[in-house]
């Protein structure tokens, strides 16, 4: 049994390494569109649906994906998460989370916390900035400054995107 | 994962600027989707403890954040 095994990697090994992808092949088909599911722990925006762009808010940069993007994760940071389909665009905030592009165009955005842009409330988005800036700048040690300053960043991409 | 994040050079690691960030956006919503949004951050807790091969009457521990 053991000979047959290693008879069988034996030839394996004299096999043809198959390469994943690179930059220099064509992406697999996918259409001419971006599948996106975008949810949340408490449910989901888009599931599987086929959209022509999106773009996302994330830690090393915001980035627009089109199909046949090269496949990525990046992590989540607030702002503004656009979705183009039929020309018609949907923006919702994220707090933070992941997205994955694959290769076959398929894009999976999991955020802790998002909703339609049109559901926060200018004013308080305001009022937040203040009082987390005023937090910071009052902190008394690292940490503390470091949460209240979550709350600027959070706050401050808030108040401009309902700007 | 860019490098300079604040959070990470006071000692937070991203799940909890993550979570801190999701509290922050909850407070922003509007009155109706927030009071939706609100409940789920409260976590409750029913503990009973065994002593003696039987259950003492249940705690309830309500919205236990940390």
């Amino acid at each position: 049994m053991f000979s047959i095994l290693r008879q069988g990697l034996a030839r394996a090994a004299r096999l043809p390494v198959a390469h994943a992808r690179s930059y220099a092949d064509a992406a697999p088909a996918a259409g001419d569109k971006v599948r996106l599911t975008f949810s949340t722990p408490d449910g989901s925006f888009f599931n599987a649906k086929a959209i022509t762009q999106v773009n996302v808010p994330a830690t090393s940069g915001d980035f627009g994906i089109l199909v046949n993007h090269v496949p990525t994760i990046a992590c989540l940071r607030p702002g503004v998460v656009t979705v183009v389909e039929d020309g018609k665009e949907s923006k919702f905030f994220v707090s933070s989370g992941t997205v994955t592009v694959n290769n076959d165009s398929s894009v999976q955005i999991v955020a802790e916390e998002a909703a339609p842009l049109d559901q926060f409330d200018a004013a308080a988005a305001k009022s937040g900035l203040d009082q987390a800036t005023q937090r910071a700048a009052s902190a008394g040690n690292d940490a503390d400054r470091a949460k209240a300053e979550i709350g600027v960043e959070v706050y401050r991409a808030l108040v401009t995107a309902l700007a | 994962m860019s490098k300079g994040s604040f959070w990470r050079a006071a000692g937070l690691n991203y799940l909890e600027y993550s979570n801190l960030a999701a509290r922050y956006l909850r407070r922003a919503l509007k009155e109706a989707p927030q009071a939706k949004a609100l409940k789920r951050e409260e976590h409750n807790l029913r503990v009973s403890l065994y002593e003696n091969g039987k259950a003492t009457p249940a705690k309830f521990l309500k919205n236990t954040q940390q």
